[in-house]
């Protein structure tokens, strides 16, 4: 759980959203004792990963179309795994905030559900491009693996 | 071969390969000369088992058995004054084996198996009167290295050793005595917070000013009494009168008896029944109400509280004596009883003669205090308290004090807040600590941090006013509390806690902050306390006073705090890193 939540705090080098949030995305609950809540982090990471490595299933290995083989469409293929990452992320803590789901004692704006979406979609494009460097699975692409780059 | 109370062996290895006993050094001069190694060791063996602290003849009887499987040698340990071996030796080896029982004659181990034998044989069985007699014996030897394991901290007995105890020395010593006919404390339903009720309404001539006509406190009376007969704690009810006897008593008490009780509570009934209405000795009252309580037994107890030295009597000395009074009545008591007691002052019209501290009698027409005691288990207590009665009480009372050992409050609920904070922190674990990356802020020419726990006292019976006063609060670094009440229940997460204590420093460091409750008498014993009553006609300021009140309450607080050992209530740990 802090490995994840270290990832999107930035190891406290950059800050998106309030440290109310970060408790919250830990799993403080909403009786504010302990952290028994839902650990969200870990399974934001986790939909993030899974969303993220299905787009690129998608490009490479089920569509594998020589249309879509140029740089400009796996960008776009990168821009709907960050858009689906930022959605994931912003919907769940703003349905908690909505529902008063949280620890009151804590003050979570829409900002810091916007922050915490931005953060996720970072890291996301981040994965995205680190997991179309490698060979493997690309190679096993037909019409695509050369896409972004030559391998 | 017995004398009295104590069973002893005497002497021993009579014969082994001829070799004989001779004399004994021990204490007496005479000398003995044991021939043989095998001999010397035993005797040897023998006296470090005498002289050992825990000797007991069971320690004894296990070092022979060791040599006899050994070596397989049948030794005779029995005294033999007929012996056809040397008289004369015998005698001396008599002398000797005296002396040495004389030393085990102390041993306060064997006295009280002697005891617990001594009361079982009566019956058969251990009463309550019996066990508590062996208790005492036990607790006034505590600090005794054998008798250690019968408690359970430097006061407490530990009733389940004391029961096993007896039980496998009844078992050795072929007592029949059956689980049922062994009293057992912890088979007393000692958890049960229903109980009988017994009202004790002092009828000393003081009295009478407050039950002339109709008055607050025949009705505040009637409606507690009422509540209390009709709630689902309350067996039955026992009503009675008390001065230096009890003169007159109702029991098992209807709803109807309980208003004839209180329309009768006038000063011609009063004193048609008797008894010694000229002096109030309160402390003896306490003592005889103190017997009537137990497990279940409740005493309500009604009076004016007013200590009456008497003429000619030294009123400090007087009070001084009933405050140490009150204080061995109590820890007396709670010693074998989780005793709590609940102290409301509450106020009625008062017509009549109030008699001062030299038994004077003054002509009083005015407000005057009076106390209404409750006496029990500490869960009867809990339950009365929680049940609401005393707040339903007509016209309300003044102060309340509760005194209770509270075993299991040492560490009060708490949960540090997210909010209401200066400065920042994080919580890695849960709402408990430790505080982590604390930091402080700036604040004028400072660094201040500040933060705020919800906290639970729910379960020291007081006032919620007691915690209020920051003096109760003592913290082991430099921190200033500020205190204030939780009256917003709808926030879940505080919904359960009673106060807020906010903790502010200028200093932040990494520790361990401890804030300690202390278990102080409220101000408002010393304020209703009087010192000299006897101008009370001219003086109004005496008028809502007692005399003496702050001996009374002290005496009862030493004894409580003779019994938890501390004047502290509970404490809280926080961990802060920085």
């Amino acid at each position: 759980m802090e490995f994840f939540a270290s990832l999107y705090e930035w190891w406290g080098l950059l800050s998106f959203y309030s440290p109310a949030l970060s408790e919250h995305l830990r799993g403080w609950d909403i009786t504010c004792s302990d952290f028994s809540g839902t650990p969200w982090y870990t399974y934001i990471a986790f939909i993030s990963f899974t969303l993220t490595a299905l787009v690129y299933a998608v490009f490479y290995h089920i569509i594998d179309s020589p249309r879509i083989a140029k740089r400009q469409h796996w960008f776009i293929f990168l821009v709907i795994a960050v858009l689906l990452s930022f959605l994931v992320a912003f919907s769940i803590p703003y349905n908690d905030v909505q529902n008063d789901n949280y620890c009151p004692q804590n003050t979570i704006s829409i900002a810091d559900c916007i922050g915490f979406g931005i953060s996720n979609a970072i890291w996301t494009a981040i994965f995205f491009t680190i997991i179309s460097i490698l060979p493997y699975p690309r190679l096993l692409s037909t019409n695509c693996r050369h896409t972004p780059w030559k391998q | 071969m017995q004398i009295g109370a104590t069973k002893f062996y005497i002497v021993f290895v009579h014969y082994f390969n001829n070799q004989k006993i001779f004399h004994c050094r021990v204490i007496t001069n005479t000398t003995i000369k044991i021939k043989g190694y095998i001999n010397k060791a035993i005797f040897f063996l023998l006296m470090g088992g005498v002289l050992s602290p825990n000797f007991n003849y069971h320690t004894l009887d296990f070092i022979l058995l060791c040599i006899f499987e050994i070596r397989n040698i049948i030794l005779k340990i029995e005294f033999t004054l007929l012996s056809t071996v040397c008289m004369k030796k015998n005698w001396l080896c008599l002398v000797a084996g005296s002396l040495l029982a004389l030393l085990s004659c102390s041993n306060k181990r064997e006295e009280l198996n002697n005891l617990a034998v001594e009361c079982a044989k009566n019956n058969n069985d251990i009463t309550e009167t019996e066990y508590k007699r062996i208790t005492d014996f036990i607790y006034r030897e505590k600090g005794n290295k054998t008798f250690k394991k019968f408690f359970s901290d430097s006061s407490t007995l530990n009733h389940n050793e004391i029961i096993n105890h007896l039980v496998s020395l009844f078992k050795q010593r072929k007592l029949q005595i059956s689980d049922e006919s062994l009293w057992n404390p912890s088979s007393q339903d000692l958890s049960s917070s229903k109980f009988i009720m017994n009202v004790f309404v002092e009828n000393s001539a003081s009295m009478d000013g407050y039950v002339k006509g109709i008055t607050d406190f025949e009705t505040a009376l009637y409606n507690l009494l009422g509540d209390i007969k009709t709630s689902d704690d309350c067996l039955a009810m026992n009503l009675n009168y008390i001065n230096k006897r009890i003169p007159y008593s109702k029991k098992d008490a209807l709803q109807d008896d309980i208003k004839d009780f209180i329309e009768k509570l006038e000063p011609t009934v009063f004193r048609s029944r008797g008894g010694d209405r000229s002096v109030s000795d309160i402390g003896d009252i306490l003592d005889t109400l103190l017997k009537v309580v137990d497990t279940s037994n409740v005493v309500l107890f009604v009076s004016d509280c007013v200590f009456s030295a008497g003429k000619n009597k030294d009123g400090q000395d007087y009070l001084n004596n009933q405050s140490v009074s009150v204080k061995i009545d109590f820890a007396e008591k709670l010693k074998n009883f989780d005793l709590s007691v609940v102290l409301l002052k509450l106020k009625s019209s008062y017509n009549g003669s109030y008699y001062d501290k030299f038994n004077t009698p003054i002509p009083l027409n005015t407000y005057r205090p009076y106390y209404i005691w409750l006496i029990g288990s500490y869960k009867q207590i809990t339950n009365l308290i929680e049940s609401g009665v005393l707040e339903k009480i007509k016209g309300g009372f003044l102060n309340k004090q509760v005194f209770a050992t509270y075993n299991d409050c040492k560490k009060p609920e708490f949960k540090i807040l997210m909010n209401r904070k200066k400065g920042s922190f994080r919580l890695s674990n849960n709402a408990q600590g430790p505080i982590k990356n604390a930091k402080a802020i700036h604040e004028g020419n400072s660094k201040v941090f500040s933060f705020t726990i919800a906290v639970d006292f729910s379960k020291y019976l007081r006032d919620e006013s007691y915690f209020l006063d920051s003096n109760i609060y003592t913290t082991n670094a430099n921190y200033t509390i500020s205190v204030k009440p939780i009256n917003d229940k709808t926030d879940i997460s505080i919904k359960d806690y009673t106060h807020l204590l906010t903790l502010t420093t200028t200093t932040l460091r990494n520790e361990e902050l401890k804030i300690s409750v202390l278990d102080i008498l409220p101000s408002w014993v010393e304020q209703s306390t009087s010192n000299d009553d006897t101008n009370i006609k001219n003086d109004s300021g005496e008028w809502g006073k007692t005399f003496g009140l702050k001996y009374l309450v002290e005496g009862m607080n030493d004894a409580y705090l003779q019994k938890t050992n501390t004047k502290i209530l509970g404490t809280i740990s926080i961990d802060i890193i920085n």
